[in-house]
């Protein structure tokens, strides 16, 4: 029996201590998954800390027919796109995040200054132009582009062919470029 | 925009997923296609800068909130949860039943009056069973190999697999051997041969009153059976309001495990309950089949060691042979500690004190009626949910019979709309 089956089978006993651990190397992915769907450090909170609740809740529930990773990274998506459809239906007041999260601490890179900032503003571009994308295709861009997930992987969690992950992919690549034609990414490069 | 012959090829070559031949293909075609050319370089500019997103650190307060959260959630007991998902539910109901009386008034009854006549049927004839069969079904469902007969023909395929068939005499003669010293004939070899070799566990966890005497019965009950205490923890004192909950590890021979499982619930009222198998009939003869062969192995190499003649070669043999003892050693300690996992099963006993209910007679006691409120309260609420549960039920049956009944009314009723129509016209 592997190390993360037993936790599981403890913390399915009510174990607390073992679903601590047993989440513990999952907690900065899902967070960064939250974190790139969103665009946005408060939502990526809310939504990873009800992601491991309903982990938790669920538990009992887990039949075991996949791996632990791959069912609760099925939670993680479902609950990020629950949460963005139920605050789209919250009429919000449209609110500009200033995202600076991505300090220049130029010291302490290698590179040019200028081409550090180019860089980055090619990352914060990318990373808008990701959260505007639709969720289907961002979810999937996401896990493989960002994440770093196999198709295989992908086509557990999502609970869908290969096919389908393959064409949302490759409409995803598409729209982005479509979005990012005048920004930064691409003008630095082609002269 | 791209060729559209090559976009497949294109997200292939950006992700690095092409074979030498379909590179070749497409590096040629963007030599000379710039629209192409443009496309692949846009796409492994976003992938790049994509995959070079960095991961962001948690922030410092995301576990130590988590677990507060999640703290509280499993302090809460479940029933709370339960019942609020339970009144949405209600609450919706009116709703529904207004909506579709409103749509079509004598079909609505006609449904209803069938459904609750079903219901009702179906509900009294399962009550008096349901609770006996349920435990059964749910032990076959959760171990289908436990029920598997052991009898079941198991063909020597872990044996004959390992050895060229020129060994196979040689092989059952010799653990014929090994069991005649343990007092066993041939035949029950062969019967041990087939036995599945199946790990079960079990957890369980109830709600008991008296909990000393429970605690102190179930070690009597163990030992009875012929098993053993592995470990037992008790939290909580007696006098202290909070309950006490005594967690049991247990080792039942196999055989008992489901008098024993019987016996333990009936002492309470048990809250979960799991029971797991693991099938280790093929790895186990696989690992016995080894056994033998290396022990054969072992029977010859004493032989060359008797045939060795310079110190070096008896060195290597015995070198060899210590190698073999070894591995010998190794995987007749995993069989035994199967057949001590097979033969007796882990069980994880996990108590929970509950106050006895104390049966007062004479004066009225508030929280006695009270209590006994709740609990009318609790059983009338369990029945209305068997009803649901038997409504969904009666609802599946007769859906594909309604379906069926809806087609040939309405085929009957327009041939007979039709006839009677040609009447009227012919004598108008």
């Amino acid at each position: 029996m592997s190390a993360e089956k037993d936790l599981v089978r403890r913390a399915k006993r009510g174990d607390i201590s073992a679903f601590e651990d047993l989440i513990s190397g999952y907690e900065k992915k899902v967070y960064n998954t939250a974190y790139r769907f969103f665009n946005n450090a408060e939502d990526a909170m809310d939504v990873s800390q009800e992601i491991f609740i309903k982990v938790f809740t669920s538990l009992r529930r887990f039949r075991e027919d996949s791996s632990f990773s791959t069912w609760l990274y099925r939670i993680a998506v479902n609950t990020c796109i629950d949460f963005l459809r139920k605050k789209r239906e919250d009429v919000l007041p449209i609110k500009e995040e200033i995202v600076m999260d991505d300090k220049i601490e130029l010291g302490f890179h290698t590179e040019l200054p200028e081409e550090f900032v180019e860089k980055q503003e090619a990352k914060q571009a990318i990373m808008k132009a990701i959260s505007t994308l639709p969720e289907e295709q961002r979810i999937c861009i996401i896990l493989r582009d960002v994440q770093g997930f196999s198709y295989t992987e992908i086509s557990d969690i999502l609970s869908c062919s290969l096919g389908t992950v393959k064409s949302r992919l490759f409409r995803g690549r598409r729209a982005l470029k479509e979005n990012l034609k005048d920004s930064e990414l691409f003008s630095a490069n082609d002269v | 925009m791209a060729c559209k012959i090559y976009e497949d090829l294109i997200d292939k070559y950006v992700e690095g997923l092409v074979t030498a031949e379909e590179k070749n293909i497409l590096e040629e075609h963007i030599k000379v296609c710039s629209d192409c050319r443009q496309e692949v370089k846009e796409l492994q500019q976003i992938i790049k800068t994509a995959g070079s997103l960095e991961q962001i650190e948690l922030p410092p307060n995301f576990a130590p909130n988590l677990m507060e959260k999640i703290n509280s959630i499993a302090s809460e007991q479940r029933p709370v949860d339960k019942s609020s998902r339970f009144i949405r539910f209600l609450r919706s109901i009116p709703a529904f039943i207004s909506n579709s009386y409103y749509y079509n008034k004598k079909a609505f009854t006609a449904v209803m009056s069938v459904l609750i006549i079903g219901v009702f049927v179906v509900t009294l004839s399962k009550m008096g069973i349901l609770s006996m069969n349920y435990t059964e079904n749910s032990i076959k469902d959760e171990a289908p190999q436990i029920s598997a007969p052991a009898a079941e023909p198991y063909e020597m395929r872990s044996s004959s697999k390992m050895l060229p068939q020129d060994q196979i005499e040689d092989e059952s003669f010799d653990g014929a051997n090994e069991l005649n010293m343990a007092g066993q004939s041939l035949k029950t070899f062969a019967a041990e041969e087939r036995a599945q070799k199946i790990i079960k566990n079990a957890d369980i966890s109830i709600y008991v009153e008296n909990f000393d005497e429970k605690v102190d019965k179930i070690i009597n009950f163990v030992d009875e059976l012929g098993g053993y205490i592995e470990s037992s923890q008790i939290e909580g004192s007696a006098s202290a309001d909070s309950s006490r909950r005594a967690y049991i590890t247990l080792r039942i021979p196999q055989a008992e495990l489901t008098k024993a499982l019987d016996v333990f619930k009936a002492m309470g009222k048990v809250s979960s309950q799991h029971i797991g198998g693991e099938n280790i009939t093929e790895a186990y003869y696989d690992t016995a089949a080894r056994v033998r062969n290396l022990e054969q192995q072992e029977q010859r190499l004493l032989e060359i060691l008797q045939m060795a003649k310079s110190v070096d070669e008896v060195l290597k043999i015995e070198n060899e042979l210590n190698r073999v003892r070894t591995d010998i050693d190794t995987l007749t300690g995993q069989l035994v500690a199967w057949d001590k996992m097979v033969e007796m099963s882990l069980v994880n006993l996990n108590l929970i004190e509950q106050e006895p209910s104390k049966e007062k007679l004479g004066a009225l006691n508030l929280q006695e009626l009270s209590r006994r409120a709740k609990q009318g309260f609790i059983i009338a609420i369990n029945f209305l949910l068997n009803l649901l549960a038997s409504l969904a039920e009666v609802i599946g049956a007769l859906l594909p019979i309604a379906i069926i009944a809806g087609v040939l009314f309405k085929g009957i009723y327009s041939i007979i709309k039709r006839f009677t129509n040609r009447k009227k016209k012919s004598r108008p």
